[in-house]
């Protein structure tokens, strides 16, 4: 499994609202909370490291608000953080200071992502096919044969019927959107995969087959991802290491089944029991 | 002449500085320029950028077309004209080949213009982007990275409901293979005819407060996939059933009294001066 990193962040920091004095000083002491209680900015992550091996699974967990999307949303070049380097195969700088044109291409050509709002992940006005050509679009393809032909491709891959692909989204069901998310994530072949809690809010038969696409995916292309999600049972059954996130804070990494059948952190005791008994 | 007007209304310190927006939009092919547009007497979204630049950049042995849709006696270009007329004494004519400014709304003239002569369009929206992006900020930010992705998914969007582009009027160009550009509401059969022009195209949005150019000699592409050919407005063989033109852009007229339906050459000007040389 350990190859190279298909990533590996180190120190990566997210302010929303900016800091203070106060806080940006409190931060090496570290403030108890992720939230500044001079100023009420929210600092999102707290020199956050981690590594991503090539074909790994890397589950993240945590309770709401520890960051998970944030993190998400640096990696995919959506937010900027405050902080932090990003290290990719074959880029020499830090990805992170690159210019909005080279991490866009970075994006386009190495980067799915499953928004866990499918709002802020597809164009609810456009059609099902549209939304799956946007990355394909944006990665410069302008023919329209090879777009529709891959868009064929891609529906097979998500399962879902081709005589869908002119409906928009708004009509869709929400495992129906998670499909066309996926679809369009993996439209241009990434290396690496996104997923902020793709089946959260789904009930179970439609998760369990959703599950079964992206293990099957996952394995055929031979991507690595990143797997957000609330769901231990999801995390168990897909991630080969997890980390456990709290306040912006990684406070706990390792093998899944060690992290799940023994966490050493308090709260990954409590978030083991309590998501356990629910 | 109206001697109570400056020569051609606006005052010289506001015309100059419409000359230099012109100049700097010359500069840069398809970007659109920001300028203060001036008041006028005519309301904002009847061409009062178009406008403004007519009257920076007129000269008293100029000689003026004014037309509308293609038309030199609608309404709008009577105003326009009338209101040129007041404030200056330059001759105006119906002629495209005898005019050395030609101001138009919705039409290219038939007749090639030349690198002596100038077009200013008039231009009701002259963002191509606010289709697809309601934000001024997010627009401006694509046109600075050449990221046109968004409108290209829009033309796929409408392949995939419609089998075709469905923009008519205003589609979308490229200019020099740099900037995004609505050619105004022209019809598709004008958009080609913008590219490798000889004449200096000036594109003016009073109520945007934009200006923006096609220099002499720029290439302008419109938008399409590689499989899909741009196609423009064909009227087979019909006929202009006035002056009998085949291959030129026609309006479609119904005859009040029959309900007859027949063709006409859109360019007016152009319509008269054939019946004029065939007698
Ligand atoms: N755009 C934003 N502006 C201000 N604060 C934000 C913004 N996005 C997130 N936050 C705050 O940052 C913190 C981390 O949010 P984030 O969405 O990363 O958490 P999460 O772990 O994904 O939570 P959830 O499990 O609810 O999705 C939260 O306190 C959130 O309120
Ligand atoms: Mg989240
Ligand atoms: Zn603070």
């Amino acid at each position: 499994m350990r190859s190279d990193p298909a990533l590996s962040l180190k120190n990566l920091t997210v302010c929303y609202g900016g800091g203070c004095e106060a806080c940006r000083g409190e931060m090496a002491k570290g403030m108890k909370k992720n939230r500044c209680p001079v100023c009420g900015s929210i600092w999102a992550l707290r020199e956050v490291s981690l590594s991503l091996f090539s074909g790994e699974i890397l589950g993240v967990v945590g309770e709401s608000g520890s960051g998970k999307s944030s993190l998400l949303k640096c990696l995919y070049f959506d937010e900027i953080p405050l902080g932090g380097q990003l290290t990719l195969p074959d880029i020499a700088e830090n990805a992170f200071s690159l210019s909005r044109q080279a991490q866009r291409r970075i994006r386009n050509a190495h980067m799915g992502m499953v928004h866990q709002n499918p709002m802020l992940g597809l164009r609810m006005d456009y059609s099902a096919a549209a939304n799956i050509a946007e990355n394909l679009i944006a990665a410069n393809c302008r023919n329209v044969r090879l777009l529709q032909d891959r868009i064929d491709e891609l529906l097979d891959i998500v399962e879902m019927s081709s005589y869908r692909r002119r409906e928009t989204p708004r009509h869709f069901s929400g495992g129906m959107q998670q499909r066309v998310q996926i679809a369009k994530a993996i439209a241009n072949r990434p290396d690496i995969l996104l997923l902020d809690e793709v089946t959260t809010g789904l009930d179970l038969s439609v998760q369990a087959k959703i599950l079964d696409v992206l293990k099957k995916i996952i394995r055929d292309f031979n991507i690595s991802a990143v797997l957000v999600s609330h769901d231990l049972a999801v995390i168990r059954m897909l991630a080969h290491r997890t980390v456990v996130m709290l306040d912006g804070k990684i406070i706990e990494q390792g093998l899944t089944d060690q992290v799940l059948e023994d966490p050493q952190h308090f709260y990954t005791q409590q978030l083991v029991h309590s998501l356990l008994c629910i | 002449m109206n001697s109570n007007y400056n020569f051609a209304y606006l005052d010289e310190g506001s015309k100059r500085e419409v000359r230099r927006t012109i100049l700097k939009a010359i500069a840069l092919p398809g970007y659109q320029t920001p300028f203060g547009s001036r008041e006028l007497p005519i309301s904002r979204g009847w061409g009062t950028g178009g406008l403004q630049i007519t009257l920076s950049l007129l000269l008293p042995q100029d000689v003026l077309k004014v037309i509308d849709q293609g038309n030199d006696d609608s309404v709008n270009a009577v105003s326009i004209k009338r209101f040129i007329d007041e404030c200056s004494d330059v001759e105006t004519t119906t002629d495209s080949t005898k005019a050395t400014l030609i101001q138009s709304r919705h039409r290219i003239p038939e007749i090639p213009l030349r690198n002596d002569q100038i077009l200013v369009l008039q231009v009701p929206e002259p963002e191509p982007l606010r289709l697809v992006e309601g934000s001024e900020a997010l627009t401006r930010q694509m046109h600075a990275d050449r990221d046109y992705s968004l409108m290209w998914l829009r033309l796929f969007e409408d392949l995939v409901q419609f089998g075709e582009i469905t923009a008519a009027a205003g589609y979308p160009v490229m200019v020099e293979e740099r900037y995004l550009m609505s050619p105004s509401p022209i019809p598709r059969y004008d958009v080609p005819r913008l590219n490798m022009s000889e004449c200096l195209c000036l594109f003016g949005a009073g109520r945007e407060k934009k200006i923006y150019a096609i220099p002499p000699y720029t290439s302008v592409e419109a938008l399409t996939f590689e499989d899909v050919p741009f196609s423009i407005e064909s009227f087979g063989d019909q006929a202009c059933a006035k002056c009998g033109a085949v291959g030129v852009f026609l309006d479609e007229i119904y005859d009040q009294r029959t309900g007859e339906k027949y063709y006409q050459c859109s360019d007016s000007g152009y319509c008269k001066s054939r019946v004029e040389n065939a007698v």
